[in-house]
């Protein structure tokens, strides 16, 4: 009996020192943000451009909440605008605009700026969860791409303004394709070419992405909700599984660049990430067709800090910060002003890994759009992935 | 009652004898399989937080520049803090609650006993991703009740963060804790007890100095689960907190999309060097103290 | 009962029964309202009261009149059957072994197996990507030794691998729970009298700690049977898991009611199961 006794209080005392030591050394190394100050702003006397970039200083928040996709801003600018402007970036990362939308919708949720899909902004302003932007705090406004702006989404930009697009395509290693490049869905789709890299091949892990483009290699559109074309689609894609190694839209350009897989179906961005490490990447739109997508800076309807939310989308689209975001995420930039600042490598590896959308390029490519008919995909995907 | 059997039968030592004949070598082998298993991706993990590579696709050659990048971001460290904060807090409470529960079941008979076992299984049960939905909601309607009664709005008014975290994650650990503390509950020998209390000890001292003891591998075995759990929740904390909330999981989540930043894998190390430290001196401390 | 075990049930009981009460079967309930609404187009739900997800989940939805949902149900199941089956081979000799050490070491071992687990759970997974890829460790172990490789990634072995490598401190821990406390007296006795160790295991040992077999089996096979990201990561998305379906519905689709439908008929499944297995545990006592 005695033993057991002492044997437990033993049990106790190495859980409780863990877990308080553990807190304790915890609590050394970390500067809680709560007594950090925000950070002091730069001498005003240095440019007159910096002061007009802080705004009304009187109006300013102390911090501002950003609810932004994983990898999708520059640290660098966080910290640029902290220590120009004095206030603080609190970054928080969302997976899906669902996910992002539900915090939004169920209301206080703290947030000041958020970055919507094209789709989604339109989902979100017509359930009023997006606040009018003021465009007299927005003169930046100017330096974008007429091209980039009132989509079918926010016809006016009037909850939205871009802040990076992309295409959807097919990316493969050009090693495994030595006697031709590819140039249709058809390398994805016909069994035959797909199964010559059994085990070797990837989709996107998702429903409008994924059965889009068997809907596109079948001549219709990404947006088709017809039911016997999505049961043709539904026989390709399953035909097609065969011959996969899976499906991925999280990092599948280290699959990629690691050679691990060697054709792909993928986003410009994700390969030119892939083409920095591995220069046997390169990239292509079918010409059946691929996609295209635009993120955007919209602000929630009941944040607080609308007026620093408005601020810093302005800073963003400064010529050089758009550059500066552009060059890091590999993603295209809608401000025209900042084409010609980006970096002489991020252009060299757009332009030989076939990412450069021109105007011919950016005719074959479609937005995917939702609607009340849009679920019927989600029953094909189901269907898919059952077998 | 055990003194009087171990006069007439052999002792351990011997039973540990007779196993070794042929159980303890296949027990010893599946012991040392099992770590390695554990702990060969740890192993890998901990290595690649010193590669030279910012996809860490593959081995690019050595160096600690991911320590000093660690070192210097802010959010990580504020990250792991919140993750620590969280798990110790919602750890204690949830073993204190989670073994009051267990007692009362095992030791009780009530009415709708039956019914509460059976809910007791529900927050193991429902998937992460209901449970943190149907959480999101009701913190909405919850704390958007309370900010109109109160007339709380704009910079004031009660929102989600680490409050709402911890008691999701409480409300999920009960369940967990309970379980495996009945465990150790369940085929009880209850003699001592009363032998304690036919001893002139009330409920509270025989609790102490006798249940206790004994189920202590079951409350430290609960607890250490909880803690683990708490620590490595992310759909549920995803949906219960706020912006100023953020915990490793969630940190790990945005970095990890791009590339498996080596970066992660370096906080990774730091986190497995510390409870390793922490877990020798605790011994240490314990062969001290005896 | 007296008044003062009353007392003392009330104290034991009630502060735990009040935190699930307002913080889970609340929270609960409304998922359980939601699944007999109606879908709203773009988010949220329409208040309608009906049984269209119910109808939609049990309805066949393919031309050979086999349910999807059902596949992925079994398939889910299945899974999680498997690893509680290879997590107790693996665990209970663990458990037996830990717990026959000294007092010292058995809470260093009993640590031993928690710390991979303080580390974070994609970080884990990802490193088994990394020694199971085509390029990945242990093919390039393999080769450099001229052995042929494995193609292990993508393939159901991956995620029972990965299934099982995250499962099992849940079920050590159980098990370690009721094997720690056992008077190992009664095996002395047992043997003496006369008994195998065959015997003893059989009809002393393994009656003492089922109620561990029981929680641990419980503890591994519900969030298997919830898991996609393992799947996801190391079998390549092929095929779905319940937890892909209902990601997916709360997700992408934004069907809040179906998804709370199918985790409606999740939850009463399960529950069916743990009672039966209750059941199946006091016939075994008796």
């Amino acid at each position: 009996m005695k033993e057991r006794k002492i044997y437990g209080q033993k049990h106790y005392l190495t859980v409780l020192l863990t877990l308080l030591v553990l807190t304790i050394l915890a609590t050394a190394c970390n500067t809680p943000t709560t007594e950090k100050k925000t950070v002091e702003p730069a001498k005003s006397d240095e440019s007159t451009a910096t002061v007009g970039r802080c705004g009304d200083k009187s109006k300013l928040s102390k911090t501002l909440h950003l609810f932004n996709w994983a990898d999708y801003m520059d640290s660098e600018i966080i910290t640029q605008f902290e220590t120009e402007c004095g206030i603080k970036i609190v970054q928080n990362i969302f997976s899906s605009n669902e996910d992002m939308m539900a915090k939004v919708q169920a209301g206080n949720s703290g947030y000041d700026l958020i970055v919507p899909s094209d789709y989604m902004v339109e989902i979100m302003a017509e359930h009023g969860l997006l606040a009018e932007l003021d465009k007299t705090n927005l003169p930046n406004i100017k330096n974008l791409n007429q091209k980039q702006m009132g989509m079918y989404y926010d016809p006016e930009n009037k909850y939205s303004l871009p802040y990076l697009w992309g295409v959807t395509g097919i990316a493969y290693n050009v090693k495994s394709f030595l006697n031709g490049t590819p140039d249709s869905w058809a390398v994805l789709f016909d069994s035959k070419q797909v199964c010559e890299h059994k085990g070797f091949v990837l989709m996107l892990d998702d429903e409008r992405d994924a059965i889009g483009a068997a809907l596109k290699y079948l001549g219709y559109s990404f947006n088709d909700t017809d039911p016997t074309h999505h049961e043709k689609a539904k026989k390709i894609l399953l035909a097609q599984k065969e011959c996969l190694a899976g499906y991925n839209s999280d990092n599948f350009h280290q699959a990629l660049a690691s050679e691990e897989v060697v054709l792909a179906q993928a986003w410009s961005g994700n390969t030119t990430l892939a083409r920095a490490e591995n220069k046997n990447i390169k990239f292509f739109i079918p010409k059946e067709g691929g996609g295209i997508w635009q993120d955007n800076l919209a602000i929630p309807v009941d944040a607080l800090h609308k007026y620093t939310a408005e601020l810093f989308i302005n800073f963003l689209l400064e010529p050089e910060i758009s550059a500066k975001l552009s060059n890091y995420t590999y993603y295209f930039t809608p401000n025209k002003a900042a084409e010609s600042l980006l970096d002489q490598n991020f252009h060299d590896l757009l332009e030989s890994g076939g990412m450069i959308v021109d105007d011919k390029i950016y005719s074959r490519l479609e937005w995917i759009k939702r609607n009340k008919d849009t679920i019927i995909f989600s029953d094909t995907w189901t269907a898919v992935k059952a077998q | 009652m055990t003194t009087t059997t171990s006069v007439f039968y052999p002792s351990t030592a011997q039973i540990d004898d007779l196993l070794l004949s042929w159980g303890k070598r296949l027990l010893w082998l599946n012991m040392v399989m099992s770590f390695l298993f554990l702990y060969i991706p740890i192993v890998v993990l901990v290595a690649f937080s010193f590669n030279d590579s910012r996809l860490g696709a593959r081995w690019e050659g050595f160096t600690l520049k991911w320590y000093g990048v660690m070192v210097s971001n802010e959010s990580v460290l504020n990250a792991l803090w919140n993750s620590l904060l969280v798990a110790v807090v919602s750890t204690i409470i949830a073993t204190i609650l989670g073994t009051m529960t267990a007692l009362a079941m095992e030791r009780f008979r009530f009415p709708m006993r039956k019914a509460y076992d059976g809910l007791l299984y529900l927050p193991i049960i429902i998937p992460d991703i209901v449970m943190g939905v149907s959480l999101l909601l009701f913190f909405a309607l919850l704390l958007n009740g309370i900010n109109t009664l109160f007339g709380l709005h704009g910079e004031n008014a009660w929102r989600p963060g680490l409050g709402t975290v911890i008691i999701a994650h409480v409300a999920f650990n009960i369940s967990f804790v309970t379980i495996v503390v009945r465990t150790s509950l369940k085929n009880f020998n209850k003699s001592l007890e009363e032998a304690a209390q036919d001893l002139g000890a009330n409920e509270w001292i025989t609790f102490r100095r006798v249940t206790l003891p004994l189920i202590i591998p079951g409350i430290l075995g609960g607890a250490l689960l909880a803690f683990t759990l708490s620590l490595d929740d992310f759909v549920i904390t995803f949906f219960t907190t706020g912006p100023s909330g953020i915990t490793l999981p969630l940190e790990v989540f945005g970095r990890i999309k791009r590339a498996i930043s080596p970066e992660i894998n370096a906080i990774s190390t730091v986190m497995l060097l510390m409870s390793m430290v922490l877990i020798i001196v605790s011994q240490l401390v314990q062969k001290w103290r005896e | 009962m007296t008044t003062r075990r009353k007392a003392y049930l009330a104290i034991l009981l009630s502060p735990g029964a009040l935190w699930l009460f307002v913080f889970f079967v609340l929270p609960t309930l409304l998922i359980l309202i939601y699944s007999f609404l109606e879908r709203r187009d773009g988010g949220g739900v329409i208040w309608n009261f009906g049984m269209a997800a119910y109808l939609k989940l049990f309805s066949p939805t393919n031309d050979s009149y086999i349910n999807d949902f059902l596949i992925i149900f079994l398939r889910s199941f299945w899974w999680a059957f498997l690893t509680t089956v290879i997590c107790l081979l693996i665990s209970y000799p663990l458990a037996f072994y830990i717990a026959r050490q000294p007092p010292s070491t058995r809470s260093f071992l009993l640590f031993l197996v928690m710390i991979p687990f303080w580390t974070n759970f994609l970080v884990r997974i990802y490193a088994w990507k990394f020694i199971l890829n085509n390029n990945g460790l242990l093919n390039s172990i393999l080769s450099a030794f001229n052995l042929p490789r494995l193609a292990l990634i993508n393939t159901p072995i991956a995620v029972l691998i990965g299934l099982v490598y995250v499962s099992l401190p849940f079920m050590v821990l159980p098990l370690y729970a009721s094997i720690g406390k056992l008077d190992f007296s009664l095996i002395e006795a047992g043997l003496d009298l006369g008994a195998n160790y065959f015997q003893v295991f059989r009809r002393i040992f393994f009656p003492l700690t089922m109620p561990g077999i029981i929680a641990g089996s419980v503890l591994v096979f519900i969030p298997v049977a919830g898991q996609y990201v393992v799947p996801t990561i190391l079998g390549g998305g092929k095929v779905a898991m319940l937890g892909n379906i209902l990601a997916q519905q709360f997700g992408p689709d934004l069907n809040w009611p179906f998804g709370s439908a199918i985790s409606v008929v999740f939850m009463i499944l399960l529950m069916m199961g743990i009672l039966f297995y209750f059941r199946i545990e006091q016939e075994e006592a008796i």
